[in-house]
């Protein structure tokens, strides 16, 4: 766990720096691995750029509006750098809908832009992990196995560093079907399956979990959902693809 | 692949993952009781009893039943200096509907100093001597300042690490607290 990364006087969030170097890593990847056919590496940078500032501006506005007593009293907190001001919820559900927008202007095909954004996504969702990490957010179960983490007096699963070797696994195993896939959509399919699948599996080490009614953990619900509707998704393309 | 063993492969697959599901279930038992001692979010609060700069004893288990925010800082660190003002403010806002704790750092700070930015930001909150580190250490305080936010029952419900926070940022993670009731 290391939420600062102390140099001299300047005191850095860690989280925020693999995010944001998740990004830079990931866009750049993205950008080489260009699907033939597909959006340009310009299109893609504002594709990705307008998703990220539209669904930041959402997702404080939409906390505003939750608390709007306080931001009424000082409007300034609107521009605060506090990322516990934001609605993450809304702010990725807009920033998602400012992308599909942008495609549809400019008549990107759905499925190839998402072959596009997966090595960003693959990349990204490393860093995130390795962020949580960090951040001590995400946690796993007391353990006695040897490659526990001391944390907090107890030794426990290192459950985000699990999610980033997945990860990394992942991304080395799709890396020559990048830009390359047999039919629209196929590497992007195979990456939500895997991931997935991965996710529902080493979530059961995690200590907190977000639970829905009767224990049971709701990353590994929404990952099954993904994991049946990519299935599905991947032989019906499949088949269309004939 | 032909396409009815791929359809019995996700079969099996989905099979195998809701079995998983199941299998990993958190147990009742595990959502009933307190997941233990620590300074992180979700944890109880660790207890430690310190001075004030009044010389009055504080207890911090003693003040369960009240939301409660521990603000540790030090006089040479600029950005918990830049909260200070909107800590004041919230104590004068919120008065008994909450209690809140500044903890000074003093095994990394000058009293001298300390005493004297209390005194010149009129800070009429409880400000914690920790002498010895005991609260830094229990609290792992790596990065001045570090905020932790805890609920009625002594549960940690959000840490911020860094500053400064606004009144806006204050207010909006205290009230939350205040109005879940026991």
């Amino acid at each position: 766990m290391l939420p600062i990364l102390q140099i001299g006087p300047l005191a850095l969030r860690t989280p925020l720096l693999l995010a944001l170097l998740g990004l830079y890593l990931g866009l750049s990847l993205a950008e080489r691995r260009l699907p033939r056919d597909a959006l340009s590496a310009a299109q893609l940078n504002t594709l990705v750029f307008l998703g990220l500032g539209c669904g930041l501006i959402a997702a404080r506005l939409a906390f505003a509006l939750q608390h709007w007593a306080l931001f009424v009293e000082t409007p300034l907190s609107l521009i605060s750098l506090d990322g516990g001001l934001l609605d993450p919820w809304i702010g990725s559900t807009v920033g998602m809908l400012a992308m599909l927008i942008y495609g549809q202007q400019h008549r990107l095909s759905f499925w190839t832009t998402l072959d596009a954004l997966t090595p960003l996504l693959a990349v990204w969702a490393i860093f995130l992990s390795l962020a949580f990490l960090a951040s001590g957010e995400v946690y796993g179960n007391p353990t006695a196995v040897p490659w526990g983490v001391e944390l907090w007096g107890t030794k426990r699963h290192p459950v985000a560093l699990y999610q980033a070797l997945a990860g990394t696994f992942i991304l080395v195993g799709l890396w020559a079907k990048f830009g390359k896939g047999r039919f629209a959509g196929q590497v992007f399919l195979q990456y939500s399956l895997f991931t997935a699948a991965v996710w529902l599996f080493v979530e059961a080490w995690r200590a907190n979990s977000p639970l829905l009614p009767g224990g049971i953990r709701a990353i590994q619900a929404l990952a099954w959902l993904v994991m049946g509707l990519a299935f599905w998704l991947l032989d019906r393309r499949a088949k269309n693809s004939l | 692949m032909t396409t009815s063993s791929t359809r019995i492969f996700t079969w099996l697959a989905l099979t195998a993952a809701l079995v998983w599901i199941l299998l990993s279930r958190v147990p009742a038992t595990a959502l009933s009781s307190p997941s233990g001692v620590a300074p992180q979010k979700g944890f109880a609060a660790p207890d430690f009893s310190l001075e004030t700069s009044q010389g009055e004893k504080i207890e911090l288990s003693a003040l369960r039943g009240k939301p409660l925010i521990l603000n540790f800082w030090a006089s040479w660190c600029p950005p918990c200096r830049a909260e200070m003002p909107a800590l004041q403010a919230l104590h004068e806002r919120y008065g008994s509907e909450f209690v809140l704790l500044g903890i000074n750092a003093s095994t990394q700070d000058s009293l001298p100093k300390a005493y004297q930015l209390i005194a010149e930001l009129n800070l009429t909150f409880p400000i914690l001597l920790d002498s010895s580190g005991t609260a830094v250490s229990a609290y792992r305080v790596f990065s001045l300042p570090t905020t932790f936010f805890i609920d009625r029952q002594g549960i940690i419900r959000e840490v911020v690490v860094g500053g400064p926070l606004s009144e806006v940022s204050l207010r909006a993670r205290l009230e939350p607290l205040i109005e879940m009731r026991p």
